[in-house]
């Protein structure tokens, strides 16, 4: 019995040391666990990216970590309510419903593979998130667990796009025609990086004080006009160099809580109609602002945001390298031109100069040829024609070269201006004279000079020249006796001159190329003339600062008016700067 | 007699042209301008043409090619002229 006694004693001794091994053993596995369970947590709590459990059945949340909250902006109460469809915008890029799309990838994890695919997220403030996305199905009795692991993409994708940006602009360079389709292609590509419906560019010319604004598409307003350096939007980023991204509703709450943005000079409204939002980036070149890249909304005052700003700013550097490039590459082209054309006038001149002067001279020498082998077989009156040819051709030549010469000297910049105080009746007066007595008297000319346009400023030689040749042309293409009127007004501070004949008119076809070199009207051809008589004339007005006109009919006559700034200011003026006469 | 037919802009030149050749016993005839010409060409049937260069409207070059389209007067002998010293491989001959 005592045996038995014993027996059990000690069993049940055993069995409790059993029970306190076995106890022993579960705390130590227990101790184990919690510590596995904590480097865990500590794995996932310390993971780069953002992991999310999802209950796939319920479609919620189950588990997250830290950086799941950072990446959506929300706290863990609030994302542990959510399910991946309301974490992401309604559409994904290749078009399909965000629920469709997130069930399909959950399905895939749930069967065993471990999809890795691009998603668009959505942060709590609205803006998109482009992501990386790894589902794996989590081992769980009974529960359809799967492990998200999200990678946020919005840095490397914004790098990718700047430098998409880059490469895009400085082909454009080379890809477009002019300036003008440089900057609708910056246009095409600021719209496919953010909403870009109204867009303008603004350069600033600041030799000239000017804001031009070469492109600008929008809704509401037409291009403004060049203006000086405003003291909107615009003119603050040209100013300051600096990017700027207003809106309309916070900009009022900080102007009344005194905290503006903007200096006080700065004006919200840029042009016309106020934007909700307006975006606007420096256009500069080695650290120098030459103009705006600006974008603006009438509606949507959150169309832009930071990122945009930054990416603007990044385009404006670039574009304006190209706008640099563009503009050294035109500018190199058009003085190409320019000296083409000039080249080409040059030649043009000297091929015409050589013709005016080759057929006097073949007159000359044939005349002289038949008066020399033919003399005894010509009658009296032929030698005196062939005599005349010669002499008339001479002069033709003598003239020519006289205003060759004085074109050359136009075109050379010699020619001198020097006005001075003179009676303008008396100087006109002997011009009409000259004229007339040069033309035989073939046509009465009435002089016609009102009394307060008689003490006149101007340089007389160009004076001179100016009504020699009109008035000379007016009596040369008049049917002799027909009269000849010359006039002189004053208006202000011009003289207006009108030369007046009942001729015979200039073709309305030869009046656009009246003021070329060597052309002729078409009824000119029988009377002499260089061609360049119009062209001189033209040159002294504008050496004059003053302006011709031409009107005329056919058959009925031509009129010329010269405006030329003869008198001063005003009387008063006049007395004080005119010097005393000395009475010639 | 031979004919010979002047086309010329320039009056006097014209006029001087005629007379030389009257005086060296040539039938001499006279156009002032290119179109003028080519009708007198049809018309007379010149052994020789003489022919300035530059002209207003119709120039020489004109009149040459209107003289050779037509088989009445393409075989006319042509001579252009110019003053003197120009050089003529300068143009399109």
């Amino acid at each position: 019995m005592q045996t038995a006694i014993n027996r059990r004693k000690r069993v049940e001794t055993d069995l409790r040391q059993q029970n306190a091994a076995l106890e022993e053993r579960v705390r130590e596995l227990t101790a184990e666990l919690a510590a596995s369970e904590e480097r865990l947590r500590t794995l996932v709590e310390h993971a780069p990216e953002a992991m999310l459990v999802l209950d796939a059945e319920a479609l919620r949340f189950d588990n997250c970590n830290e950086n799941a909250l950072r990446l959506f902006g929300l706290s863990r109460e609030q994302l542990l309510q959510l399910g991946p469809a309301e974490i992401s915008p309604e559409i994904q890029p290749d078009g399909r419903p965000s629920p469709e799309a997130a069930r399909g990838w959950i399905a895939q994890a749930l069967a065993g593979r471990t999809p890795i695919f691009e998603w668009i997220h959505k942060h709590a403030d609205g803006r998109s998130i482009p992501c990386e996305v790894r589902l794996v199905r989590l081992p769980a009795e009974g529960r359809d667990l799967v492990r998200a692991s999200i990678i946020d993409n919005t840095e490397h994708r914004r790098r990718e796009r700047i430098q998409q940006a880059t490469y895009r602009i400085s082909e454009a360079v080379h890809g477009v025609r002019d300036l003008q389709s440089l900057y609708a292609r910056v246009h095409e590509i600021v719209i496919e990086l953010m909403p870009a419906r109204n867009f303008y560019i603004a350069i600033h010319d600041a030799a000239a004080g000017l804001v031009r604004f070469p492109y600008f598409v929008d809704e509401r307003d037409p291009a403004p006009a060049p203006r000086k350096l405003s003291t909107g939007l615009t003119g603050w980023v040209i100013r300051t160099g600096k990017p700027l991204l207003v809106n309309r509703r916070t900009h009022i709450q900080k102007l009344q809580a005194g905290l503006a943005v903007l200096d006080d000079q700065t004006t919200y409204v840029e042009n016309g109609t106020p934007a909700a939002v307006w975006l606007g980036a420096p256009l500069s070149v080695r650290g120098k602002t030459m103009g705006v890249l600006a974008l603006q909304d009438y509606n949507n005052e959150s169309a832009y945001g930071e990122e945009d700003k930054q990416l603007l700013t990044f385009i404006g550097e670039q574009t304006g390298l190209a706008i640099e490039r563009k503009q050294a590459e035109e500018d190199l082209l058009k003085t190409l031109e320019r000296e083409k054309e000039l080249g080409r006038l040059k030649s043009d001149f000297v091929s015409l100069v050589s013709h005016e002067f080759r057929t006097p001279l073949g007159i000359i020498m044939s005349s002289a040829e038949i008066l020399r082998d033919y003399l005894d077989s010509l009658e009296p009156a032929e030698r005196t024609e062939h005599l005349d040819s010669i002499q008339r051709s001479t002069r033709r030549m003598a003239d020519l070269m006289e205003e060759v010469l004085l074109l050359g000297m136009f075109e050379a910049g010699r020619m001198d201006f020097k006005p001075e105080w003179l009676d303008l009746s008396v100087l006109a007066g002997r011009i009409v004279d000259e004229v007339r007595s040069a033309t035989g008297h073939a046509c009465p000319v009435r002089l016609e000079i009102s009394p307060e346009s008689r003490h006149a400023r101007t340089d007389e030689r160009i004076f001179r020249h100016i009504f020699t040749n009109l008035l000379s042309n007016a009596i040369k293409y008049s049917e002799p006796g027909k009269p000849v009127h010359f006039g002189v007004q004053r208006e202000g501070t011009q003289a207006v001159c009108r030369v007046c004949d009942q001729g015979r008119g200039i073709p309305p076809e030869d009046r656009e190329w009246l003021f070329r070199a060597f052309h002729r009207g078409r009824n000119a051809a029988d009377r002499p003339g260089t061609g360049l008589g119009l062209v001189l004339v033209k040159r002294c007005v504008e050496l004059h600062g003053g302006s011709v006109d031409v009107e005329s009919s056919l058959g009925k006559g031509t009129t010329i008016t010269v405006r030329l700034p003869l008198f001063a200011a005003s009387p008063s003026q006049a007395a004080s700067t005119e010097p005393q006469e000395n009475g010639s | 007699m031979n004919k010979i037919l002047v086309i010329e802009d320039e009056p006097e030149m014209r006029r001087n042209l005629l007379t030389i050749l009257r005086l060296e016993g040539f039938a001499a005839f006279a156009a002032q301008d290119g179109g003028v010409g080519l009708e007198e060409a049809r018309r007379i049937h010149p052994d020789l043409i003489l022919c300035d260069v530059m002209m207003p409207r119709l120039d020489g070059y004109g009149v040459l090619a209107g003289l050779r389209a037509e088989p009445q007067t393409a075989t006319i002998p042509f001579i252009f002229l110019t003053a003197r010293g120009e050089s003529l491989t300068s143009g399109p001959v």
